[in-house]
């Protein structure tokens, strides 16, 4: 794959999501959902210290940095008077935190505190909260009890509005990766069903498996990164299914390097791919049935993650990179790639985000969309590729098969395919007879009125076995001067009467042009007159005719030359 | 799949009752009141423009938190009136303004003290004929509502995101394969693919928004209401183009008419609406009356056609020049193609027959249909990928057996002739430096007619193992015909050629040590690149074939017959009837053989 051609892949998928987003922002402005985002006028305070900030978005790590299990955040706002509101809902997002809701100093909406009493992993997650109809004056006091270090760092404005508004006004915020997560999710699942149907009937078709299998499990990571899963399919499940798909990626993404061809050259290499993948499914299992905390594991996996990429990039820069690789295969290796880069620079921006607290972009919320669908496009560019490239492979293994079956003067089968015909004819029960020939004068034509001549002779004598045998044998030149014929079922008179034509026909040439030799030793042999019964004794004896027959017609030759000089003396 | 989507659709908890409103209904319509009736019947035949239903009924004695009801409204306006006062009203600003009412669901949230206080809903008609029957009202907590109606449109709501999505992938890769990829020739493919990424962009709109699933981009229902109409009237057009890609003959013809009637039919259609001269939804039966003719006429002449074709073994008639595969994979997306418009057309009946002889009437979303219709068709479209995918594959493997037996010489194992000759050619465009040797092995044809071609054959199998082992792998050492063997070394350091000769003249004494039957011998001739003045290939081969001629000329002054097979001839192999009668020959036919023919004529002369 060269440069150019990645350029252009970057180049029109950019401008492909840029066509995507611009309509979709155009037609969003016609509706947008109306809420009012609470992004100023808070009271804050930490553990009853008051802080400066007046957005919850802008508290950064450096003010909190000890930040501990336990700790409560207490964020108070004077909601405004007048807002037409009718019974109106609350949305706000909490990360790693437990929440509790007041209006004036009524308790309205409590969330997962007793997975901070009990010490167990306290969920991520949106909530949308139903508020009582009088809103307008009355305090809004929400306090977060932090289940985790990160629990109150750029903690986004909550905002009010009906709750189908406030709903769509989420999902409109996370348009892509909702799109591109349930693209994944069904096109993961299409191939599956598509790749398990035809595996039974082709190898090679691991990396298919494979590929949708990332898809399906990124496609949930999505989701659950997101917090779409609890509107889609209702549930908190969103953090531990974030974390069970991100670790179960790494044994996912060796399954796919090892579908390739020779991934790794030392065994080194292998023993890290397994030891890491198992490490991995266990995680997976120790967060999905509640054993590990999942802040406990982030840091190793981290480093396994590290250890991937880092094998991930040998393969693709590595030594072997300079090796000529097939396209198809440096395609997956750039998606895959691209979608390794992508997770890293989304959970880097999040750790950025955690230290400055500046609100995560359009660019980066929308990273890992990116490289998903950059993955799933270089899967289908393989098929792409393949339907342009098939009919030049296809006249290319043509051009290869008369090569290598085909002997290139007479065109006649070669001795690579009648062993291959007589192998079949071995296998099968049938009788037949093997024609052995030999041109005697093909030498003599060679050297005394030269190789044009010869060929002449090589191409008048196939013509002249396609006419005598072409019916009912497979022939062959196996040898500068040597021919085969093997017939089917054929009796013994029917394989003389081909020989009788095919010397009639010689003698008809041989009186045609008289400065050439047609003359041919033949000898025949029959499948049943062989003790062993198969085509490689039948041949020895076809030979050992031929060879008699060549015997007795030089000892002709040199009779009737004696005869000559002595008749010219 | 299908199942596992639909399984999906079915999960998902509900935190408080929903209770569907379905009975006890007093319908007050034209001033007939009808009493106590279910929703169903509430309605009776098709809403017109301006025409008033009110439904009344009490709320049920059921409390949820925060709750809601929810309502779903066909091109009419809405009022919902709780104990007399006015709690929730939509669509009378379109009425105002002339526009069309979009169809959508709709919320009204329930103030505190709600359980069994009286409801009344004012529906007003807005077009021609706007709607009929009603689909049932829920009440519950409102999250819930909106939830479940997600929920409910989960399956659409995948496919239609998928469908989208997948278009603009193949959109991209469409463009990547014609600007980097030289095609075999025919234009059909492109425009196959072009159609197919616009269909699935047009399919998936429709889809969506017919599910009313267009909320996570737009919550106007206007915009998603007038694309769900532009993309119904462009789905027409495109894919009678497309299946016009996919078909031969009369249907063909009629496929194109089609096209360029629906295209006509919606550019006249969006001239009137754009001018607001009569809107979209007003003309939806002309469209229905096209597409149910075209697809009956269409039908007609597959059939027939598939009547007289049905012996050539296709299921549908492609492209008469289409080979095997793009044979099988056309005819992979005829049959899905050919789903699809069958159930769109199903879809439509049913759309029909609903709005006008049933009682659920337009409430009713028969769009499972066109949804499995629009996964049935991707999916061939994504065997058809996976169908050149396997071919592929095939065509490698195939590809890698081949170029073995092309490019090996059976009986020795070195490169063969074809590969001689292209590696020569390389060479010409080689920058460093290269030896080639050319070697000739003696008496061949001595053995091959005195001891048989099986001897033959051993004589040159041992000496192709010899030069083999001789060279490097990546040295190419390559048997150019009969007896003829080549070697052809890159950037050979000083004297390698000589010792390398050196090396096998060793190997062979070794070997013929032990031989009993014939003895290895070869005269050969080597070249350096830098030799040559050009540097040409073929020059350094002549030059090095020269050298081997002049060795072998001195080889047959020290041995003057070139017949000794056999320094001590064998005796012992009588047995064996091919070299006994090799034997019995040797001595007859070795003046004969090997170009002594004319010598021996001249001998005879003499004589």
């Amino acid at each position: 794959m060269t440069r150019s051609k990645v350029a252009f892949i970057l180049v029109s998928f950019i401008a492909i999501l840029c066509l995507l987003l611009i309509p979709g922002q155009y037609v969003r402005t016609f509706g947008q959902p109306e809420v009012l985002v609470l992004d100023s006028g808070w009271r804050i305070s930490l553990n009853g210290t008051v802080l400066p900030e007046d957005n919850p978005q802008r508290i950064v790590r450096t003010d909190v940095r000890v930040i501990k299990k336990g700790d409560v955040l207490t964020m108070s706002h004077t909601l405004p008077t007048g807002a037409g509101y009718y019974y109106p809902s609350l949305y706000i997002r909490t990360q790693g935190a437990a929440i509790d809701v007041l209006i004036d100093g009524m308790l309205y909406y409590s969330h997962d505190k007793e997975a901070i009493l009990n010490n167990t992993q306290v969920e991520s997650g949106s909530h949308f909260i139903d508020l009582p109809m009088s809103i307008s004056g009355s305090e809004l006091t929400i306090n977060l009890y932090s289940g985790s270090s990160y629990a109150f760092l750029g903690v986004e404005p909550p905002v009010l509005s009906s709750y189908r508004s406030l709903m769509e006004y989420e999902l409109h915020l996370n348009f892509l990766p909702l799109m591109v997560s349930i693209f994944l999710c069904v096109y993961g699942v299409s191939f599956l069903v598509i790749s398990l149907y035809f595996v039974l009937q082709t190898p090679n078709l691991l990396g298919q498996v494979v590929s949708s299998l990332i898809c399906i499990d990124v496609g949930i990571w999505m989701l659950s990164t997101y917090d779409l899963l609890s509107i889609i399919m209702g549930g908190h499940h969103a953090t531990r299914l974030e974390s069970i798909t991100l670790y179960l990626l790494i044994p996912l993404l060796y399954l796919y390097l090892s579908s390739m061809r020779k991934p790794f050259r030392k065994q080194i290499y292998t023993a890290i791919a397994v030891i890491s993948s198992a490490v991995c499914v266990m995680l997976a299992v120790g967060v999905a049935i509640n054993m590990l905390p999942i802040h406990i594991v982030n840091i190793p996996f981290a480093l396994i993650a590290l250890l991937a990429t880092i094998l991930v990039l040998r393969i693709r820069f590595g030594a072997r990179a300079g090796a000529k690789r097939e396209e198809s295969e440096s395609l997956r290796i750039a998606g895959l790639l691209v979608l390794i880069t992508t997770f890293w620079l989304y959970h880097l921006s999040y750790t950025f985000v955690e230290y400055t607290g500046l609100t995560r972009d359009v660019f980066t919320d929308n990273l890992v969309t990116f490289g998903g669908m950059f993955f799933v496009l270089c899967q289908m560019l393989n098929y792409f590729v393949y339907i342009a490239q098939i009919y030049t492979r296809k006249q290319e293994n043509e051009t290869l098969r008369k090569i290598a079956y085909e002997d290139a003067l007479t065109q006649l089968p070669n001795k690579v395919r009648i062993d291959e015909v007589l192998q079949a004819l071995d296998a099968s029960d049938r009788n037949f007879c093997i024609v052995s020939m030999d041109l005697n004068g093909l030498k003599q034509v060679n050297d005394q009125i030269g190789h044009m001549w010869g060929d002449h002779l090589l191409m008048e004598f196939a013509q002249v076995l396609r006419i005598s045998f072409g019916e009912v044998g497979f022939l062959s030149r196996v040898g500068g001067d040597e021919f085969i014929v093997a017939i089917e079922e054929a009796g013994e008179g029917e394989v003389r009467e081909c020989i009788a034509n095919m010397l009639e026909k010689l003698e008809l040439l041989d009186r045609r042009e008289k400065n050439i030799n047609h003359s041919v030793a033949y000898g025949y042999a029959f499948r049943n007159e062989v003790p062993e019964r198969n085509s490689s004794a039948a041949m020895k004896v076809a030979d050992a005719r031929m060879y008699e027959m060549k015997a007795l017609q030089k000892k002709q030759a040199q009779r009737e030359a004696m005869m000559r000089l002595t008749t010219e003396a | 799949m299908t199942g596992l989507l639909s399984g999906l659709a079915t999960t998902g908890s509900l935190r408080y009752e929903i209770v569907n409103i379905d009975e006890g209904w007093r319908v007050t319509h034209n001033d007939k009141v009808l009493e106590n009736v279910t929703l169903k019947e509430a309605i009776e035949g098709v809403a017109g423009k301006g025409e008033v239903y009110e439904l009344e009924n009490h709320l049920p004695f059921v409390t949820v938190p925060a709750a809601a009801l929810r309502i779903h409204t066909t091109r009419s306006c809405i009022d919902v009136y709780l104990d007399d006062e006015l709690i929730y009203s939509f669509g009378h600003d379109y009425a105002e303004r002339g526009d069309s009412v979009p169809n959508g669901y709709h919320y009204p949230i329930l103030p505190t003290g709600y359980t069994g206080a009286a409801l009344r809903i004012v529906l007003t008609g807005q077009t021609g004929s706007a709607f009929s029957g009603m689909e049932p009202i829920y009440m519950g907590n409102r999250q819930d509502l909106v939830q479940e109606q997600i929920r409910n449109v989960r399956f659409p709501f995948f496919v239609g995101i998928f469908l989208c999505l997948f278009s603009i992938i193949v959109l991209i890769l469409g463009a990547y394969v014609f600007f980097f990829h030289e095609r075999s020739g025919r234009g059909g493919d492109q425009f196959r693919m072009l159609f197919s990424a616009a269909i699935c962009l047009v399919l998936g709109t429709y889809i969506l928004t017919r599910a009313d699933g267009y909320f996570f981009v737009t919550s106007s229902l206007a915009v998603s209401s007038t694309l769900e109409y532009v993309s119904l009237y462009l789905l027409g057009i495109l894919v009678a183009a497309l299946f016009m890609t996919v078909v031969d003959g009369k249907v063909r013809t009629i496929c194109g008419i089609a096209a360029m009637v629906n295209a006509g039919v919606f550019s006249v259609t969006l001239l009137l609406h754009a001018t607001n001269l009569l809107h979209m939804n007003k003309t939806l039966w002309l469209y229905h009356i096209v597409i149910i003719t075209e697809v009956i006429l269409m039908t007609v002449f597959l059939v027939r056609q598939f009547i007289e074709n049905r012996g050539k073994g296709n299921v549908i008639v492609i492209d008469t020049v289409a080979k095997d595969a793009e044979k099988k994979a056309g005819n992979i997306i005829a049959l899905g193609m050919l789903c699809l418009i069958f159930l769109l057309f199903l879809d439509i009946i049913r759309y029909i027959v609903m709005k006008y002889f049933s009682a659920r009437g337009t409430s009713e979303k028969g769009l499972l249909l066109t949804t499995v219709g629009a996964l049935v068709f991707v999916f061939s479209l994504l065997l058809n990928y996976f169908y050149y995918n396997i071919e592929m594959i095939h065509e490698d493997n195939k590809n890698r057996a081949l170029e073995t037996l092309a490019y090996t010489d059976a009986l020795t194992g070195c490169a063969s002739r074809t590969r001689c000759e292209q590696v020569l050619k390389e060479m010409e465009r080689y920058k460093g430096n290269y030896s080639i040797i050319s070697l000739d092995l003696n008496r061949l044809k001595l053995v091959n007619d005195t001891l048989g071609h099986a001897e033959g054959d051993r004589l040159l199998r041992g000496f192709g193992a010899m030069l083999k082992a001789c060279f490097r792998d990546s040295d190419l050492t390559g048997r150019m015909g009969g007896d003829e063997f080549l070697v052809i070394v890159k950037d050979a350091p000083d004297d390698l050629c000589r010792y390398k000769m050196y090396q096998l003249q060793r190997l062979m004494n070794v070997r013929n040590q032990e031989e009993t039957k014939f003895q290895y011998s070869v005269a050969y001739g080597y070249a350096d690149s830098w030799e040559t003045k050009n540097k040409k290939p073929m020059e350094v081969y002549n030059l090095a074939d020269e050298r081997m001629y002049e060795m072998k000329q001195k080889q047959h002054e020290k041995d003057p017959h070139g017949v000794r097979l056999k320094k001590k001839a064998g005796s012992g192999e009588e047995q064996d009837p091919v070299s006994a009668q090799a034997t019995a020959l040797e001595n007859a036919s070795a003046a004969y053989s090997t170009g002594a023919v004319p010598d021996r004529a001249k001998k005879e002369d003499e004589e």
